[in-house]
């Protein structure tokens, strides 16, 4: 799962992003956008257990390698 | 290349009205940067994007002219998008929906836009390695 835009803001360490490190632990690769981080003044350190800041050439390589990705 | 792809994108937003707008011209900046082949499929508002009436404009409240505002103005990202594209060897095929371009009158696009319908984001996707649909919610 790639969060982008606003969809970043919950990978602060706080009352909603329990469920991103629930979704982690699962076995989910949780990323964030770090353009999107920047933008909004988030420190990559400082992200909920379990997720990690990349760079949007994430979803470009999925999709280079053909894998299904979905926007939602 | 040989790892040359070809991706297609379907966007749906107008210009300035969502981030989403944003992400869409930095993917394709990115695929532009590898020297893919980008298809990009424009529904609804996103017509507007490459419409060349846009011109950028001066900020009176806070005393800016228009060279101090230096307002984004997204037909000249998407030209300036083209011209990388082209220079590492990829292209962008542009292709605005031709009854979405009627309803809002944006019928004088930037060159390398032409009109199509929803026939041809088929055919793109069917001729990619891969597709994505940025859908307005």
């Amino acid at each position: 799962m790639f969060l982008v835009q606003n969809g970043v803001l919950p990978v602060r360490p706080g009352a909603r992003s329990g469920d991103l490190t629930r979704l982690a632990g699962a076995g989910v690769r949780v990323l964030a956008d770090s353009f999107s981080l920047k933008e909004r003044g988030i420190d990559e350190k400082r992200l909920a257990s379990g997720v990690a800041a990349a760079p949007l050439d994430v979803v470009l390589d999925a999709l280079a390698e053909g894998g299904k990705v979905i926007w939602h | 290349m040989a790892d040359k792809k070809t991706i297609t994108i379907a966007i749906m937003d107008a210009p300035y009205e969502n981030a989403r707008s944003t992400t869409t011209l930095r993917l394709i900046d990115l695929a532009a940067k590898r020297g893919y082949n980008i298809n990009v499929f424009a529904y609804e508002g996103a017509v507007l994007q490459p419409f060349a009436a846009q011109t950028p404009h001066a900020n009176a409240v806070h005393g800016r002219s228009v060279e101090e505002e230096n307002h984004f103005i997204p037909k000249d990202a998407i030209a300036a998008l083209m011209r990388e594209a082209e220079r590492n060897g990829g292209k962008i095929d542009w292709v605005n929906c031709g009854l979405c371009v009627d309803e809002r009158g944006a019928t004088d696009a930037i060159p390398g836009v032409r009109r199509g319908s929803p026939a041809d984001f088929w055919q793109m996707a069917e001729a990619s390695d891969n597709t994505l649909v940025i859908a307005t919610r």
